[in-house]
This record gives structure tokens, sequence and C-alpha cells, in this order.
């Protein structure tokens, strides 16, 4: 089954690390992306801060246009900072996989996926540019 | 610090909101800022433990209350013990009912823009006005603050202290502002976080690696203020300009330790991440066409951070924007950089003609000799290049800089 991973985080937290526990965070990742593309597809992002996002509300109206309003779509305690989808057996393997990134400052939601589908090309690995 | 650093890291996220809230709450920084601290001193005992609450701001605001209405009592009853007169204990309404246990977040965004308002008080200086925002707001230590500054632990700490004292006597403005009373506020908290970010970014070579704290910052405290203010366009500009020019910072400075400028530096060391980020925050803001000089600022950078080479930028869109900043800030530092980019798309006798009259109000600033100069050269004006140079070098300029500037008048003189 395809299992996707939701990661949430308050969103802060991570730029207020010393730049040696950030790396900690990372290398869980590149380790994780690492074994994942042996094994076969998967996919993952890391979202920018909620500051870039913009909400597109739907109208009850439908003759009206969706309303564009600045900001997430719910002002939350903790933040959608991004996610993985990857195919697992199990659930039990699903949440080995959860671990492997787990830290104090995520929580991780596993839900498995009801139907997928896109190409990704133009892909930028976590740490792929400087930062 | 403690052995917990995901602790500190959340501590440090939940301090601004912490402090200001609890500043609003007992109308006093100094009483705010030690029940905070207590209620960290409180959770380290027992988040570790008990994992962390459902929501950690309340409850460290909660125990943050407990502990600042503990010192108060403890201060009226030393108080009384010598008989002093009258007591200034507080017995406002908002401290002896039962308190509110939801956070309110409209509240609490007027809370934090007041706490930097308070801040930047118009009898500090910038710096210590910065310094103080980043002592309060952020929590970086005194040592910290000294250090990124150039200056002794001493010395800082002395220059908080007085600060502290010129706000405590200040008339804060407790009730909710109404909304032109919240943007001349937003305005002048920004444009504190913009003088602190080039206070980073204006560091000479030898201080660039020290510096470079203060724009970060100067980052984190506009992300802070644009979560709470989401829709503000020139807090946008103002973010998307900091990581446009922060994406740089790799590329500054080469292997002996000496700044890089623009035109020179090698791209690939450019941050994509934060350029990228940058762009989305400008465009974001852009579509709202609301424009103001932080966006246009913005779009300045934003040109210069895609273009594939010095040579590819697009000097005509720069030169354009240039002669809209200058409406926003009509300085003849402006009109200097405006010259600049007027000499790539119309060349140096147009940028020359544009300099000119600037004379008087630039007759000492380096980089206006120096643009003249180039310019003079470019045009084969020997004596007048010569001279312009020769003012650079009566301005004081760095050893590296006289010397590139001396065999440029050798050149000059070659030529005469």
């Amino acid at each position: 089954m395809l299992y996707s991973f939701l990661i949430y985080s308050a969103e802060g937290i991570h730029d207020r690390l010393s730049p040696d526990e950030q790396e900690i965070t990372l290398d869980q990742h590149r380790s994780l992306q690492a074994d994942l593309s042996e094994k076969g597809d998967f996919a993952t992002a890391r979202l920018m801060p909620i500051s870039n996002a913009i909400t597109v509300k739907g109208q009850t109206d439908p003759k009206q246009k969706p309303l564009v309003v600045d900001g997430p779509f719910a002002e939350t305690k903790e933040q959608f900072v991004g996610f993985y989808l990857v195919e697992h057996e199990t659930l039990e393997e699903a949440i080995v996989t959860a671990e492997r990134i787990s830290s104090p400052y995520h929580s991780i939601e596993i839900r498995p996926v009801m139907w997928s589908g896109g190409t990704l090309s133009d892909m930028n690995p976590v740490g792929a540019t400087p930062n | 610090m403690s052995d917990h650093p995901w602790l500190d890291a959340r501590f440090s996220e939940i301090r601004p909101k912490a402090i200001a809230a609890l500043t609003r709450y007992f109308r006093d920084l100094e009483l705010a800022e030690e029940a905070f601290s207590q209620a960290c001193i409180k959770a380290l005992k027992s988040w570790p433990d008990k994992g962390l609450p459902d929501d950690p701001l309340a409850w460290l605001l909660t125990v943050g209350r407990n502990a600042g209405l503990d010192i108060l009592r403890k201060q009226k009853s030393a108080d009384s013990h010598q008989q002093e007169a009258t007591v200034s204990f507080r017995t406002d309404d908002n401290i002896t009912s039962p308190h509110n246990h939801s956070i309110d977040q409209d509240e609490l965004r007027d809370d934090i823009l007041r706490l930097l308002f308070v801040c930047a008080h118009p009898k500090l200086t910038p710096q210590d006005q910065s310094a103080l925002a980043l002592r309060i707001v952020a929590g970086l230590s005194v040592e910290q603050i000294a250090c990124a500054f150039l200056v002794k632990s001493k010395t800082m700490e002395q220059r908080i202290t007085r600060a502290k004292r010129t706000i405590a006597q200040a008339d804060t403005p407790f009730e909710i502002p109404d909304i032109v009373q919240r943007n001349e506020r937003l305005k002048t908290v920004s444009l504190m976080i913009y003088l602190l970010f080039n206070e980073g970014w204006s560091a000479s070579s030898g201080e660039l690696q020290i510096k470079i704290p203060l724009c970060e910052e100067a980052i984190y405290l506009a992300r802070l203020l644009l979560s709470l203010f989401p829709a503000q366009t020139e807090l946008m500009g103002l973010l998307a300009l900091f990581l446009f020019q922060h994406a740089r910072y790799k590329a500054r400075i080469n292997k002996q330790g000496e700044l890089v400028v623009l035109d020179e530096q090698d791209r690939n060391l450019w941050s994509q991440t934060l350029i990228s980020e940058a762009r989305g925050l400008l465009d974001k803001a852009l579509r709202h066409g609301t424009p103001g000089s932080f966006q246009v600022q913005a779009a300045i950078a934003a040109v210069h951070s895609t273009a594939p080479s010095s040579e590819a930028t697009d000097w005509a869109e720069i030169e354009r924007l240039y002669s809209i900043l200058y409406r926003y800030y009509p300085t003849p530092v402006v009109r200097l950089n405006h010259a600049v980019a007027l000499a790539k798309t119309q060349g140096p006798k147009a940028a020359i003609e544009m300099l000119k009259p600037l004379e008087n109000e630039l007759k000492d600033y380096r980089w206006y000799h120096a643009a003249l100069g180039a310019f003079f050269m470019d045009t084969n004006q020997y004596l007048p290049a010569k001279q312009s140079y020769q003012a650079v070098i009566a301005l004081d300029p760095t050893e590296p800089e006289k010397q590139i500037l001396l065999s440029k008048i050798r050149e000059c003189e070659e030529k005469l």
C-alpha cells in the first residue's frame, strides 16, 4: 500500500536550533532518502514557511470567483511542513520509516493514500543547495 | 542552556509571544522576563519526563503568571516589613481576576508588535533599539549581542540597562491600537529591523563572519512579524529583500576573508533555496498591487539574484526600479545607485550627468567619488578621474582598496 507521511512541526523551531542540531535532523532525511531511492519510487517535499502560502477558498455561490487569502488555511500551533509518499507492505513497515525521521520537533501523521498520480522531475534533494 | 537543545529551541520560539503577553499582564518588562525565565526552569524540570504539554505557550504563560505574582507578593511583604510608605503593588483587575487560559491570537499579535515598538523608542539610537530587541524579543544573551556589535560585554550590558530604563520611563500605550496606529507601529518596527539587517550586511571584510548573526536575527524578526501580519505586503517585501541578500552570503567572502563585490561573486554559491523563498514572497506581495519601498528594493535584488551572470543582468529593469525607488526615497544615495544602473544602459556619459548635481550632498561619500572615477576613466577623462580617485583616498578607504586606487591613479597619470 502507498502511505503518506505528513510531517507537522511548530514552524519556527528548526531555525532556532544550532546549525549542528539542524544537521542531525537533515541527516536523518538524507539517510532515509538514500535507502528509499534504492528500493524504488518515492516522493517527498519540504514546504516553504507558511508566510509563503496563500489560500484559495471556494465560495458557496458557484458563480463567484474563489477568494484568495494570504496565509495558510488554518491557524494552528503546529504547521504542515513536508511529506513523503512511500510504498510499504505493512503498516508496521511504515511506522519504522516514520521513526527514522522522528524528532522532538516533529509529529508525523501516517495516512494511507487513496489514489495518486503525476510525475516529478527537477528533483531538488535535501541539502542540494547551500543554505 | 540545557542538555535539551529541542527545549531551548522551543523556548526560543515561544519567547516573543510569552514575553509580550506577560508584559501586558504585569505592565512591567523586567518582571515579565523574570517570570518567563522561571517558567522555563519549571518546564525543564517537567517536560523531559512528562512530555510536551498540548499547548506549550499556554503552559508557560500560566506558570509564568504565577511565578510573577509570587515575586510581587514577596516584594510586597518585604516592603511592608520595612514599613515603607506606599507600596506599588499592582492591584489591576487583570492580575487579581481569574485569568483566561485561552490565548487570543489578535491580542497576542498586538502585544508582540507593541513590544517591538517599545524597543524602537525614538530616544534610543538605532543600534540600541536593535540591541534591546535582540535581548528582549529574540532572547539573545548580552555576550552574543556584544560580540555581534563588536563591543565589550560590559559596555553592552550598560547600554541595554540604560535602554531598558529609558523605555520603562516611557509611557507605553497598552490599549489596543487602531488601524492607523498599528500601521505606524509596523512602519517604525520594520525600519528598526531593516537597519539591523544593514548593520550586519554592511560589515567590512574582517567583521563579516562576526556580524552575520545580525542578518539572521533580522530575518528571524521579519519572519515573526510577517507570521503575525500575513497580509502586509511591505513585510513580505522586507523579508524577501533580506532573503535575496542573505542568499549571497557565502559568495560575499573569499578564501582570504575579503569581501567580493556582486559582479565577481561565484553565483553557484548563492542559496537557491533562499532565493526561491524570496521570489515566492515577492510574487505574493506584488499580486496586491500596493507597492512600497521594501517591495521595490526586493524587486531590484530579485533581478540580480535571478541573473545567470553579471553581464546577463537586466540593467534596464534595474534602472527602471531605481527610478521608482527614488520616488519613495528621494535621497542622493538612491540616485547614485540609479546612476550606476544608467551607466550600464545608456553609458557613462549619462551617468556622469546624473551624478554631477549630487556633488555637494555626497562629497564625503566614498562610493560617489569611486563611481565618478570609473565613469571618467570609461570616457577617457583622465584628469577628473585622477581627482575622483584622490578624493576617495582622502576619505580613508581600507588598505586593499587604497592599493587599488593608487594603481588606478598611476594609470590615469600615464594617460595624461
